[in-house]
């Protein structure tokens, strides 16, 4: 069973007892975190590299959470901030090598060893690498993750109908793609 | 939930093996490298925040006086050397209105004087031929 929130966060600003808190938030929510944030970069090594970045800042600051939000909520936005930060340093770096981050991406689903999907997933993850950061986070959050609009509005700190219109683009955007047969 | 046109909702990407099981162990190694490292850093922390305020107070010394000596007009230096030296002048014309020449030479050749003049020196010059005679002394 897994252990309540409040227990982990206890635990962790008990002395002495702040890596064995780490472990049991790693337990809980790694898996979750870790497809969040594999959906946005694609590259398993990139996902990785995010997801020890997220619980190393956990680790650090999870003396000074307050507890406003959930542990859920937290993690979830550390690791989302970290995933578009790395998105819009690898957009900037590839603008000097005039490289598209929607087609390098597009073109890591289709050589990705760990890809596994039939062709209509492989479109779709094609046609997602697209859309706007923004459109296509939301979409994941909606679509493979089944989070509630005000959920993700804790998460991104976005408005419900922001979110909403959102994720109305993006369904929109890739239906387009996939009838015009764009990938 | 549009699964007929999207696909699958199961991602289509496997994670290499025993990802998820090491994982805990590897951050266990992270955290603990970054704990032995951290007390480092502290102390250098810990030094900087002792020292901070005096060479900050060091630096504002310096900074005041730069400011004072390299603008000394902002400061009325000058006003300062010419009060000065209008003070001494002030001074020697007032001692020559008080003091008049003949005291001074009064006070040459008053009998406790040490000085001894020879007849001829320039500071009898102001004297009569008389005045002269009746001062020289002979042995």
């Amino acid at each position: 069973m897994q252990p309540d929130d409040k227990e982990i966060l206890h635990l962790a600003q008990v002395a002495g007892k702040k890596d064995e808190a780490l472990v049991l938030l790693m337990k809980k929510y790694k898996e979750r975190l870790y497809w969040h944030i594999r959906k946005m970069v694609i590259i398993h090594e990139d996902a990785d590299d995010l997801l020890q970045n997220t619980f190393m800042k956990a680790w650090k600051h999870i003396g000074n959470f307050r507890g406003d939000a959930s542990l859920y909520t937290w993690l979830y936005r550390i690791g989302t901030n970290e995933t578009l930060n790395y998105i819009n340093k690898k957009k900037e770096g590839l603008l000097s090598e005039d490289t598209d981050m929607e087609m390098m991406l597009g073109n890591k689903v289709d050589s990705d060893p760990l890809f596994t999907g039939d062709e209509i997933q492989k479109r779709l993850q094609k046609c997602l690498q697209a859309l706007p950061e923004k459109q296509r986070l939301v979409f994941n959050m909606k679509y493979y993750e089944d989070m509630t609009y005000e959920q993700m509005s804790e998460i991104l700190g976005t408005s419900v109908g922001a979110l909403k219109a959102s994720y109305f683009h993006a369904v929109r955007k890739i239906e387009a793609f996939i009838k015009n047969e764009v990938f | 939930m549009n699964e007929e046109l999207f696909g699958k909702k199961k991602l289509p990407f496997e994670v290499p093996e025993n990802y998820f099981e090491d994982f805990e162990n590897k951050m266990l190694r992270k955290f603990q490298s970054e704990s032995a490292e951290k007390p480092k850093e502290d102390s250098v922390a810990a030094l900087i925040s002792v020292v901070k305020p005096w060479l900050a107070m060091a630096a504002s010394f310096v900074l005041i006086a730069l400011i004072y000596y390299q603008v000394p007009d902002f400061f009325g230096n000058s006003d300062e050397v010419t009060n000065l030296q209008e003070v001494e002048d002030d001074f020697i014309n007032s001692l020559a209105l008080i003091i008049d020449e003949e005291e001074i030479n009064e006070l040459i050749l008053s009998e406790d004087s040490a000085l001894e003049l020879a007849p001829d020196s320039i500071l009898f010059g102001s004297f009569t031929e008389e005045e002269l005679a009746a001062v020289t002394y002979f042995e």
